[in-house]
């Protein structure tokens, strides 16, 4: 399926990562919005309480994020070190994605479950965090699925990993640096 | 080798992401039995309902600090109805999980133990 537009056509693979991007990320806001949020910790494991171990958590799925940048920017050509790529290196990449978004959950189901999302905009940090947050999700998604189709645009999955890598920062910022600014540093 | 097991992380953490979303829409927030409106009761409750927010020692998190603070409330009656009823979009309503002896017994600990009035 490809429909025109005024600058050539959009794939159907676009519009299936698209459509997958979407649902997830409404899915997650409306989640967020309807349910009663909890209000309670859930994992903390050894640290003090669950925003101390979602703000650290946050912090390392961001060094596995900046890993992703790099090794991809090594894969599209775009930095030369290591000169000669191992066999492992597109492995790694995989795995990095894959481990950081594993520990994404436990920090999402907190946030969705026992807080909810923020929809007034006055809250600028909360509303920021709780959209982006949606949109980390729907990048996400979006990127899974473009990246298991080899008919998609050369350009779109640069694209696509440039938003979940962009959200996930200003997620960071929004929580775990505004945690460790005004909360408790390191508040283990 | 080291792909394969990259495929079985995979496949697990794909387990991981359903079992979550079903987590999400069954797991109901935990209400404490109670026997009487006590200060260890009131304690409890706290941990299990308010620390998530406001910090374990009420030194504030997502949710402003409690302890040493609550200025903008003169009676303790003022804090017990902000609690029951919540603001929409910040603070959720306890009135629907505690009843009211759980609800006092929390607002009397967090006014006394934690914000020392």
């Amino acid at each position: 399926m490809s429909v025109a537009t005024a600058t050539g056509t959009i794939s159907g693979v676009l519009w299936k990562a698209l459509l997958a991007g979407g649902a997830v990320a409404v899915a997650a806001g409306v989640y967020g919005s309807i349910h009663d949020p909890a209000g309670q910790q859930t994992i903390s494991l050894f640290f003090a309480n669950t925003l101390s171990f979602k703000a650290w958590t946050t912090t390392l799925i961001l060094v596995f994020a900046l890993y992703q940048l790099y090794s991809a920017l090594r894969m599209w050509g775009k930095v030369s070190f290591p000169r000669e790529m191992p066999s492992w290196f597109g492995d790694a990449h995989r795995l990095s994605g894959t481990l950081a978004f594993a520990l994404s959950l436990p920090v999402a189901f907190h946030c969705l479950w026992a807080l909810g999302f923020e929809p007034d905009f006055s809250e600028l940090r909360r509303f920021a965090h709780s959209s982006l947050g949606c949109l980390f999700y729907g990048a996400f998604a979006a990127k899974v699925t473009l990246v298991r189709s080899p008919e998609a645009p050369s350009w779109a999955l640069p694209v696509v990993g440039g938003v979940v890598f962009t959200t996930l920062v200003t997620i960071w910022l929004t929580s775990s640096l505004w945690f460790f600014t005004t909360v408790a540093f390191p508040g283990i | 080798m080291f792909k394969r097991l990259v495929d079985l992380v995979q496949i697990l953490v794909a387990v991981a992401t359903v079992a979550t979303v079903v987590l999400l829409s069954t797991v109901s927030p935990t209400v404490a039995e109670v026997e009487s409106p006590d200060t260890a009761l009131g304690g409890d409750l706290y941990q299990s309902n308010c620390a998530g927010c406001h910090g374990a020692g009420g030194e504030g998190g997502i949710g402003p600090a409690l302890a040493g603070g609550l200025a903008r409330f003169e009676l303790v009656e003022e804090v017990a109805r902000f609690v029951s009823t919540g603001v929409p979009g910040r603070m959720p309503g306890f009135e629907t999980r505690l009843d009211p002896d759980q609800v006092n017994a929390v607002v009397q600990y967090v006014w006394a133990d934690l914000a020392g009035r």
